[in-house]
Order: C-alpha cells, then sequence, then structure tokens
C-alpha cells in the first residue's frame, strides 16, 4: 500500500480556496502548483508535495482554517502522461 | 526517479508567462528581464515569479520607477545582441515613456533600412473592473496598435499566454505583450476562471498574427478579446438558449489584426459586432468595422456594432465603473440590434 500524504494549509488564520489546477484523481509532479489559496489581497500558492494521484478535499470557495487538510498525494509512479 | 506527469495541468495566465519566460532564459543567455518589482515580488501580476531566484541579479533586475530610463535601457540592449524583456507594469504609464517605445523601438529598425533590429518584449498590465481608476485601469490597445513598427498582442487563456510570449521573445521585433488583469488569475483583480487552462510542460510558441474563432456560429461574428471575450462568449451562450448562433472570434493579434480570419467569419454570418473594453471613438471596433466593409460591405446583412467603453475617464466608483463597462448583457443587447429583435 503507498503512502498517502496530506496537504494541509498551515498560514497564520483563514483562507479561502481560490483555484485547484488539476482535477480530483489527476497524477501530479512533486513541485506542481496544485492549488491556490487567497489571504486577503495576498495569493498563496499550494505545491505537491510528492509524486502521486491528487485527492480534493476543499472545493474552490471553501473557508479553511490553519491546521485543515485541503487534499491529499497517493504516492505513485506512473508513465509519463502528457 | 520515475518521470509522472500530469495530462491536465492547469495554470493561470501569470504562472504560464513566467514559465514560458523562465524555459526561454534557460535556452538562450541574450533573454534578460527588468523592470519594477519584478525581483522580489515576481512582479505585481506574478507573471515574473521563480526567475530571480533561478537566475539571479544578473538576469532579473528591479529598477527605480524610471521608465523612460529603464525602457531607453532595454532598446538599448536589445540594439546590441540582448533579448530584454521589460516591465512597464501598467499601461497607463506608458506617457513618460512613450518616446523609448513608438521613437525608438518602433523606428529604429524602419530608420536603418532593416540593419538594426530592436527585438524587445515589453510586457504591460491592462482592464479596470476592480476599482482602480482612471490612471490604472485604462487598456489603450488602440494607442499602440495605431503606431507603425510595433507588434501589440493580448492573449486571453494561459495556453496562448505561454506559447505567444515565447514567440514575442523570439521575434526580431519590438512587441508590446499585453496582459489583461482578469485573466492573469489573480482573485483581486477579478479572477476569470476559464483563462486558467491546461498548459504543456514544454516549450511551444502561438503565431504573433492570427486571431482564432473560438466558437462557431452561422447567425452573427462577435469579434472581441481579453476579459471581453469571455462577455462574448457568455452573450453567445444566451443567444444560443434563443435559438441564435453566434460565432465568437479572440483577436489575440491586436497589431497586425488578422482581417482574413475575421473577414472570413463576417462573409459567412453576415452581421458583426465588435466587443473590447477600450475606448470607443477611433477604437478596435472602428478599425475591425472598417477593415471588413472597405473589402466589401456587400456581405453584411446588417449593420455593425460596437460595444466599448464609453468616452470617458474610468470611474472608481464600483456602481459607475460596472455601468461603463462591457458586459455580456451589453453584448446581448447589441446583438438583438443586428438582429432586430426587440
Amino acid at each position: 500500500m503507498n503512502p498517502t500524504i496530506p496537504i494541509s494549509w498551515e498560514g497564520d488564520g483563514p483562507a479561502v480556496v481560490t483555484q485547484w489546477f488539476f482535477e480530483d484523481g489527476d497524477l501530479v509532479v512533486k513541485g506542481d502548483v496544485v492549488c491556490e489559496l487567497m489571504q486577503e489581497k495576498a495569493t498563496i500558492e499550494v505545491n505537491a508535495p510528492a509524486d502521486g494521484r491528487l485527492a480534493i478535499t476543499a472545493s474552490v470557495d471553501a473557508e479553511i482554517e490553519p491546521g485543515t487538510s485541503i487534499g491529499s498525494i497517493a504516492v505513485e509512479r506512473a508513465a509519463a502522461a502528457r | 526517479m520515475a518521470t509522472v506527469a500530469a495530462g491536465k495541468r492547469k495554470l493561470n495566465m501569470a504562472r504560464a508567462i513566467s514559465e514560458g519566460i523562465t524555459q526561454e532564459m534557460r535556452r538562450d543567455d541574450r533573454v534578460f528581464c527588468l523592470g519594477e518589482d519584478i525581483r522580489h515580488v515576481g512582479g505585481v501580476w506574478g507573471h515574473t515569479a521563480g526567475l530571480y531566484e533561478e537566475f539571479g541579479p544578473k538576469r532579473v533586475i528591479d529598477t527605480p520607477i524610471s521608465e523612460t530610463g529603464f525602457i531607453g535601457a532595454a532598446v538599448g540592449a536589445a540594439i546590441e545582441g540582448m533579448r530584454p524583456i521589460v516591465d512597464l507594469m501598467f499601461a497607463d504609464f506608458f506617457g513618460v515613456c512613450m518616446d523609448q517605445i513608438y521613437g525608438s523601438a518602433g523606428k529604429i529598425p524602419y530608420m536603418s533600412g532593416g540593419q538594426v533590429r530592436v527585438p524587445i518584449v515589453i510586457n504591460t498590465a491592462v482592464g479596470g473592473n476592480y476599482c482602480d481608476a482612471a490612471q490604472h485601469s485604462q487598456c489603450l490597445y488602440a494607442t499602440f496598435a495605431h503606431l507603425p513598427g510595433l507588434k501589440v498582442v493580448l492573449p486571453s487563456n494561459a495556453y496562448d499566454a505561454k506559447g505567444m510570449m515565447i514567440a514575442a521573445i523570439r521575434d526580431e521585433h519590438p512587441v508590446v505583450f499585453m496582459l489583461h488583469k482578469n485573466c492573469l488569475g489573480v482573485p483581486f483583480l477579478g479572477l476569470e476562471e476559464r483563462a486558467t487552462v491546461h498548459v504543456p510542460r514544454e516549450q511551444y510558441t502561438v503565431s504573433l498574427d492570427k486571431a482564432a474563432v473560438v466558437r462557431e456560429g452561422t447567425d452573427l461574428t462577435i469579434v472581441s478579446l481579453g476579459i471581453c471575450l469571455y462577455h462574448s462568449l457568455d452573450a453567445a451562450e444566451r443567444l444560443a438558449s434563443e435559438g441564435v448562433s453566434a460565432e465568437v472570434v479572440d483577436i489575440r493579434s491586436i497589431a497586425p489584426l488578422d482581417r482574413e480570419t475575421i473577414f472570413d467569419s463576417v462573409a459567412r454570418t453576415g452581421r458583426l459586432i465588435v466587443v473590447d473594453d477600450d475606448y470607443r471613438s477611433y477604437g478596435i471596433g472602428a478599425e475591425v468595422i472598417a477593415s471588413v466593409t472597405e473589402r466589401d460591405v456587400g456581405i453584411l446583412k446588417a449593420s455593425p456594432q460596437r460595444v466599448a467603453f464609453p468616452d470617458v475617464s474610468i470611474p472608481y466608483s464600483r456602481p459607475m465603473e460596472q455601468f461603463a463597462l462591457p458586459d455580456a448583457h451589453k453584448v446581448l443587447l447589441a446583438a438583438r440590434r443586428t438582429l432586430r429583435i426587440q
């Protein structure tokens, strides 16, 4: 069983999910910007912590508190796909 | 490590532009960037994010507020064989440095008989809709496009933005690369989510002189660009529910204008509406309509229509700005006029 790595919001105070750049279930590469959050006027990019399959739990416009999980990566190594 | 690549990676326009610039800077060490706030902030729009970290202070140069000086420096560097990408931040600020842009960059290739080239990219943001008032909300498409010697482009989505940025950097001529603030992916500027699309990781180019038919139709052609393209698509969707088939054309390249694609579309539909958020008089609408009618007025079944910003400065007040800006409803009203539907 491959490990699953959570993606959580660790900033100061609440933020809002503004965009996901992948679909739920897409393969992502470590470092890809998977999601964008907004805190007041600042935009915060969230990078994939590992290669693997993305699961989205916080949808667009969801308000999230610090420490909340917004998604996860099921670690997976697959053939390159464009 | 095994290669894992997602099939559907999306980028917003700002990220797509910074990726295109990054890949060109890796490929060609003559490419460098200069402008205000591009280093630590990554550009106020985020379109130079990550460049300083990778390329350092010799190739990513923060400047003081001195547009005449740094655009002049970029023109000089281009003449000497470099490939500068220079940041004007807001199109509204061109007034202080226009001589460098149209007097030098635009004219030197012509006046030297083509012996001196000025391969410079000038990035500048356009558009309102976020209450930034009269001096930070203008589009000025026509002002730049009126002047010979400059290419002027405005991509409307991230795929085109990356490909057109790479094409602009490789182009031998000065390119004014406009970024519409509502399409960049910066939420407080008014986020148009449809501008964030799949962007291939590899390098590719998108032509700097071609419009694109983004929705096919038979009854009416709506020609538009930037954020107004999305208003036009919304209006086309509404028209479809009323039984009217609207074709929508994305101008993409303001200068040179792809008159062929526009004419071909109007020749098929017989009706033309032009939608843009620059001032109405002497603008893109006038140029597009004139280009069609002077070639063959006989293809038109109805008078063409313009939807644009009225000939007044852009209000700070949100209700007043919204009243004046083009939107889907105004496009719809223009469509009904040209279709003679009450």
